[in-house]
């Protein structure tokens, strides 16, 4: 126990110590000069200069001024990148999902721990926004919400509030497809009818306040007590599935009011078979141009079902599909981005578990993509802007483009060489992480000789 | 070497190049997956209420994955392909209406409407299992685990992902038997001290009765409209109302007969479309069964995979009889119930619907019913009969082909159709069961109603029943079938392409053997599988023969011996031509004799080193010597020559490329007249240079003799024999062609002896003198037969084949004692010199003493073996007419096919590999219609080396 306390203490001193290079007011004007700008959205620049003020990009380019009094970083022969994003994890969080299948109403923001080593991690590796969203256990799993990896409270770090639901159409642990899809369409089900009675007794309410007596039947009632519904009405439970459903209320099948702001969903489909589901749950609540696709190793099996639904998709993490035939035992391998770019579909990939060396790299995965024949451009894309427009933040995040929040990464060399490495992280203009000060990777690195302790 | 064969050599090296790749496509190629299709099958089950098959040769025209016409001799429309399947039955795809595919949910409500096993169901998935077994629909269940578990589906297990689902929602899913449900615990939301969590509520039904009353409760509350805005919301309640509202057709799942006789009220009560499920003590209630009209799928539950087949003492747990579905099927004659269903065990993720079908056949199902059972049965009852479960007009394309008939027990499914596309295609296998009425094996014996497992291109198994590995293609030549071995062409010359050219033994006469081309199509195709290659003429120390297949895909597949014979042939005058073949004999036994020196000194040394190395010496060590050539050698480079002087009319030059390696010379040299290059080799001893070009004229090869006169030149003469010669003068115009290579050459030093040089020439006499191949020897008259039999049985002790022996009737009582003689002829000293057989000449009937005479039939009658020749190349092809005829004049028809197959191959020696249908031989197999030299006799199909020649031509 002690140990314990000893080592959270330790988490957070170092938190701290972290923390307090990055804290504080973005520097009022910052260059990084003579660097090569891969921009993503735009040719790269040889030796360019990005100035940065007050946390936003206010120039990009091969002639750019810099100012007397900008604090300048001399960057050349290094590359300057856009921060790369996570577009969903439930890492960040103490646990990925609540106990019980059906949460609408639970937050990450409550969950969300700034002194998890993750989001130091997240710097080292040059991921600069995160969308920590609910796991894949779960039937409906809670609001995410985006968060860059530096900051002392859930407040400073959040760039954007949530705006998608964690929907799972693959059964939860312990748990079969009946049930799972049974529970979808029961939520939803119950949700008319909360909605319905609570017409009811908006108008009952309604005709108390005026001091009249009930002068109509059920039916009646609901149609009059529809548009007398407010946001406060609805209580916790069913509040974000209203938003979920376009954030109107819809009584006796007919739409009312709009009261609240519209959420999308995260579907998380573990296989090609729940695609359809996905696509049929989605629509027929109303929120699938809101959707995003979550995808496992075999839906690129169902790429037809998510052309027609033409919605962004994310990828798993493990990019190849490995399938046996049971008679022959012949094993067939599929690239999954190729399948899903063909397509034509927007994508992004997403870093593997924390325990692969590698594939936690979004880069790497990229890297992937393109040994595999895809284009750097298409493969770049998945892992910056196509993220950043999958959550609604290509305005922004996600590219090196003036007017942008100075999300940027200092590469060692080109990003999809293996043997580059992250040189210094900004965010929002801040110089979050300088490799030189990362004490925990010289360790790491024997720099230190742990035994002179 | 003989220039034509040269040329030969090289076409069949283009033949292999060009056709084995084209014949390996044909072989890969399939009938494309097309949705539009006519298919031809050996017989066509179409299960209809009026047409249950079988139809011989029935046909099937598919239109974009439809039916649309099933019949005997239909009329292929134009724009369709036809897929004739010789030997596969077509039968509809089974039927599964108590598939475990479903699963069961994780539910814990007694009554619920709300859980769909079509949500269960992977669209995508690839069912090969299910579909290799023949089951293309199945029911989907959401469980037999709750009193109503849900609503069913039906779905078909290929196809387009879209396509698949038949019955989205197929049956509201009663179980009957199932008590004691977990209790249900709600946990408020926002739980406070002031909201209490209740304890778990518990559920009927917890007994028989318990199980009614639950049921009538529920549906008196779905018909009073719960789930109603008004109530508390429960999903459960509301969907089964719902689904009792929609009427969904009820499946009730019963075992035990009281259960049985609960839903027989149940279902009169509720007047519904229902059917039942399970029913393992089913033949208790029969009559009442009947009376009630209602359709039934009867689970067979026996176990026969695995040792779990205890019952234990669990009280549900029922003795499933197979019984049973004969006493549903058929009481004391007449069908009992209209519509029995079969399926296999609650639960059994591995269904077999076949072997499901056999059990009830053991329980005296009649088999038309018990097919009926697997497919249009139950796909009435699950009400989509529409679609799927017989062949006929409108309906989906849904059909096994199978290597057998539908419910036979060695039965594999091969293909499955689904909407007229193919969605499952065994494995292949080279695994071949050929069944005929007859079996004629060769060694005298026949078998009736006989099979033959052929794999890997040999005979695995013969017998009344053979094993049928997993998807083996079956050929069943039916009642009438007579299977034999293939015919044994006894002398031919197949592939020689006319070249007549005397050769010499050292003519590897295998060597024209490619692949099978036009000729050896035809060959094959007429049954002659292996023929006996000869020259078509031999100098006096012979010719090779050799013993080949005519099909095959590679050289290998075909080449059967490289050396299975010598060929001599005796001139007019006996004694001119003995003494010359004498003289052969002499070399070939002198050469011969070197070896078996060579080899006696070579075991001695042996055996002295490991004496040695006993008696703890250390053995010499292999030295190897390196050599280095000289950089600067007087001969490698390229030359220009002249030839000149009488009787030449002019001079005339050409080039040559010489290599010195030691003291050999090889190169090529360009002799303008000739169109391209040969070959040179020689010597060089000192300044003599000695050269002899690879070109065989009639009197030997062209030789070269000269002398290094001085640095790059050398002059000399062209000889041929003593018959010519020439001046020859060169000069060296090119060293920069001189290749330097360090070359290591081996020289033992530890004293084992040198084996003597090959000589190309004799070296097929040693296999002749040893007694491993027989001497082949064309005589004709009794004079040359008599002088033959003596030079070569007598002095020599070689087997000896006649080949020809027209006068052989004048010697017959000679040649009949010498084979008697050979036949008990005991020897010490292993293999003696014998006459082994006569091959007659391809002229079956000839005049003698002015009356026709049949040597074959003749010498056949008197114990001789014979055999049969063509003497031809693609002549091949008419020996079994020459058979039929030698029949027709006197041969007995068994002694016809052993003429033409066992007795050939003993006389060559290759009767371990051909010749007889035995395990562990060549799977080279004739399957006749009727006895191959019967006059109605016809050749249906032909198979080498196990392997089918493509459909042959009638």
């Amino acid at each position: 126990m002690a140990r314990r306390a000893c080592c959270k203490t330790g988490i957070v001193v170092l938190a701290g110590l972290v923390a307090a290079t990055v804290n504080g007011a973005p520097p009022e004007k910052v260059a990084l000069t003579g660097g090569r700008i891969i921009p993503i959205v735009g040719e790269p620049i040889e030796k360019g200069t990005v100035l940065i003020e007050r946390g936003k990009i206010v120039a990009v380019g091969k002639d750019v001024e810099v100012p007397y009094d900008a604090r300048v970083y001399d960057v050349s022969g290094k590359v300057v990148f856009p921060g790369m994003i996570v577009v969903g994890t439930a890492r960040g969080l103490d646990v990925a999902n609540e106990a019980r299948p059906v949460v609408p109403h639970l937050n990450v923001a409550d969950a969300i721990d700034p002194s998890q080593l993750y989001f130091e991690d997240c710097l080292r590796l040059g991921i600069t926004a995160v969308h920590v969203i609910p796991g894949n256990n779960t039937v409906i799993g809670g609001l995410g919400r985006v968060v860059r990896p530096i900051g002392m409270t859930v407040g400073e770090m959040t760039i954007a509030e949530g705006a998608f639901l964690k929907i799972a159409i693959s059964p939860r642990l312990r748990s079969d497809r009946m049930a799972q899809m049974a529970t979808l369409r029961e939520t939803f089900l119950e949700l008319d009818d909360y909605l319905d009675k609570l017409a009811e007794k908006r108008y009952e309410e309604d005709l108390k306040e005026k001091d009249k007596k009930i002068d109509v039947g059920p039916a009646e009632a609901r149609n009059r007590g529809r548009d007398l519904i407010r946001a406060e009405d609805i209580d916790d439970k069913h509040f974000n599935l209203v938003r979920l459903t376009g954030g109107r209320v819809r009584v006796a099948g007919e739409d009312g009011p709009i009261v609240a702001k519209p959420l999308g969903a995260f579907l998380y489909c573990g296989s090609a078979m729940d695609v359809g589901h996905a696509v049929k749950t989605a629509s027929d609540a109303g929120f699938l141009d809101r959707s995003v696709f979550v995808l496992g190793g075999e839906c690129f099996k169902a790429v037809a079902e998510l052309k027609k639904a033409a919605r962004p998709v994310v990828l798993p993490p493990d990019l190849t599909h490995r399938e046996t035939d049971p008679l022959t035992g012949k094993v067939r391998e599929t690239f999954v981005p190729k399948r899903i770019a063909d397509a034509g579909l927007l994508f992004a990939l997403v870093p593997g578990p924390d325990a692969s060396l590698a594939e936690r790299m979004p880069n790497y995965q990229a890297a992937r993509c393109v040994r595999a024949g895809m284009a750097r451009d298409v493969a770049l894309r998945a892992i910056t802007i196509n993220p950043a427009k999958i959550l609604g933040l290509e305005g922004r995040l996600g590219s090196i483009e003036v007017g942008k929040d100075a999300h940027l990464v200092i590469f060692s060399g080109d990003p999809l060489d293996f043997t580059s490495v992250v040189e210094q992280v900004f965010i929002e203009g801040i110089p979050a992480y300088e490799r030189d000060k990362d004490f925990r990777l010289k360790r790491l690195l024997s720099e230190h000789d742990p035994a002179e302790k | 070497m003989s220039r034509a064969y040269a040329v030969r050599l090289f076409r069949a090296l283009i033949v292999c190049l060009v056709v084995v790749p084209a014949e390996a496509r044909a072989d890969d190629e399939q009938p494309a997956a097309r949705a539009s299709f006519a298919l031809r099958a050996r017989a066509l089950y179409p299960v209809t209420a009026d047409q249950p098959g079988p139809i011989e040769r029935g046909m099937i025209i598919v239109r974009d994955g439809k039916i649309v016409a099933v019949g005997r001799d239909l009329e292929v429309p134009p724009d369709l392909a036809l897929i004739d399947l010789r030997d596969a039955t077509v039968c509809p795809g089974f039927v599964s209406a108590g598939s475990a595919l479903g699963g069961r949910h994780g539910g814990e409500r007694s009554v619920s409407g709300a859980y769909r096993a079509l949500d269960f169901f992977d669209t995508y998935a690839r069912y090969d299992e299910f579909l290799a077994r023949g089951t293309t629909t199945v029911h989907l269940d959401p469980g037999g685990h709750r009193l109503v578990s849900g609503r069913g589906a039906t779905v078909k297990l290929a196809g387009r992902p879209s396509e698949r689902a038949l019955e989205p929602e197929s049956a509201l899913t009663i179980n009957l038997g199932v008590f004691d449900p977990p209790g249900v615990v709600d946990v408020p939301f926002y739980a406070s001290s002031d909201v209490a969590i209740e304890p778990a509520r518990r559920q009927r039904p917890d007994s028989r009765l318990g199980q009614f009353l639950e049921l009538e409760r529920q549906i008196a509350l779905a018909e009073a409209g719960v789930g109603s805005a008004t109530g508390m919301f429960d999903v459960h309640a509301r969907s089964f109302a719902k689904a009792w509202s929609a009427k969904l057709p009820l499946r009730i799942q019963v075992r035990r007969a009281a259960d049985i006789e609960g839903a027989l009220a149940f279902a009169k009560r509720h007047d519904w479309r229902c059917y039942l499920i399970g029913m393992t003590e089913g033949d208790e209630l029969v009559e009442a069964l009947e009376k009630s009209g209602l359709p039934v799928v009867l689970r067979l539950e026996q176990r026969y995979r695995g040792a779990d087949a205890n019952l234990g003492p669990h009280p549900d747990a029922l003795r499933s009889r197979a019984a049973t579905a004969g006493r549903l099927a058929d009481a004391e004659g007449r069908p009992a119930l209209s519509r029995v269903a079969l399926a296999g065990r609650e639960g059994d993720t591995r269904e077999d619907l076949g072997m499901v079908a056999a059990l009830a056949m053991r329980g005296g199902m009649p088999r038309e019913r018990a097919l009926a059972a697997i497919t249009r049965i139950p796909a009435e009852i699950l009400g989509v009969a529409e679609r799927v479960g017989s062949l006929a007009p409108g309906k989906d394309a849904d059909f096994l082909v199978l290597s057998g008939e539908p419910l036979g027990i060695s039965s594999h499914v091969l293909q499955v159709y689904v909407a007229g596309r193919r969605v499952f295609e065994a494995p292949h296998t080279d695994r071949l069961v050929v069944k005929a009425g007859t079996v004629w094996v060769g060694d005298g014996s026949v078998i009736h109603d006989g099979a033959l497992l052929i794999e890997g291109g040999k005979i695995r198994a013969i017998g009344n029943r053979v094993p049928h590995p997993p998807f083996a293609r079956v050929i069943d030549a039916g009642r009438h079938g007579f299977v034999m071995p293939g015919f044994i062409d006894a002398h031919g010359h197949l592939g020689l392409q006319g070249d007549r050219t005397r050769v010499g033994p050292d003519l590897p006469i295998h060597g024209v053997v490619g692949v099978a081309g036009r000729e050896q199509r035809l060959v094959a195709e007429a049954g002659v599988t292996t023929v006996i290659l000869s020259p078509y003429r031999v100098g006096s120390y012979g010719g090779r023969m050799a013993a080949v297949k005519t099909y095959g895909r590679s050289r290998r597949d075909m080449l059967v011996r490289e050396l299975t014979g010598m060929k001599f042939i005796l001139g007019s005058d006996p004694l001119v031509s003995v003494e010359s073949l004498r003289k052969a004999l002499e070399a070939g036994k002198k050469y011969d004799k070197k070896w078996k020196e060579y080899y006696q000194k070579l075991k001695k040394w042996e055996e002295d080193r490991a004496k040695g190395v006993a008696a703890g010496q250390k053995p010499k060590e292999e030295l190897v010597e390196q050599e280095e050539e000289s950089k600067v050698d007087p001969i490698t480079g390229t030359w220009e020559w002249t030839v000149s002087g009488p009787p030449l009319p002019e001079d005339f030059s050409g080039t040559a490329t010489l290599k010195l390696s030691g003291t050999r010379i090889e190169g090529r040299i360009n002799i303008p007249q000739a169109e391209d290059e040969l070959l040179v080799e020689g010597e060089l001893s000192g300044e003599d240079v000695h050269l002899e070009i690879d070109f065989e004229t009639g009197s030997g090869r062209p030789e070269i003799d000269a002398k290094l006169d001085r640095e790059d030149h050398m002059a000399g003469e062209v000889k041929l024999g003593d018959m010519f010669s020439v001046g020859f003068a060169a000069t060296r115009t090119d060293k920069s062609a001189v290749e330097f290579k360090v070359s290591r050459r081996r020289r033992r030093k530890d004293g084992r002896p040198e084996p003597p040089k090959v000589n190309e020439k004799l070296e097929p006499y040693r296999a002749l003198l040893a007694g491993e191949v027989p001497a082949v020897v064309q005589a004709r008259t009794a004079g040359q037969i008599k002088a033959a039999l003596e030079l070569l049985v007598d002095e020599y002790g070689l087997r000896v084949v006649l080949l020809g022996g027209e006068d052989s009737a004048d010697v017959s009582d000679e040649l009949e004692k010498r084979i008697r003689a050979a036949a008990d002829g005991s020897d010490e000293n292993g293999r003696r010199g014998a006459l082994v057989g006569v091959v007659v000449p391809p002229t079956i009937l000839r005049p003698r003493d002015r009356v026709s005479y049949n040597q074959a039939a003749d010498l056949s009658r008197r114990g001789i073996p014979v055999a049969l020749q063509s003497d031809a190349e693609d002549g091949a092809r008419a020996l079994p007419l020459m058979g039929l005829y030698a029949v027709q004049q006197g041969l007995g028809g068994d002694a016809a096919l052993r003429a033409l197959t066992v007795d050939a191959a003993r006389m060559y020696g290759i009767d371990d590999r051909v010749g007889t249908l035995e395990v562990g031989k060549d799977a080279d197999i004739l399957i006749y219609t009727g006895h191959p030299f019967d006059a109605a006799g016809r050749l249906e199909r032909v198979i080498v080396g196990g392997r089918e020649v493509a459909e042959l031509k009638r």
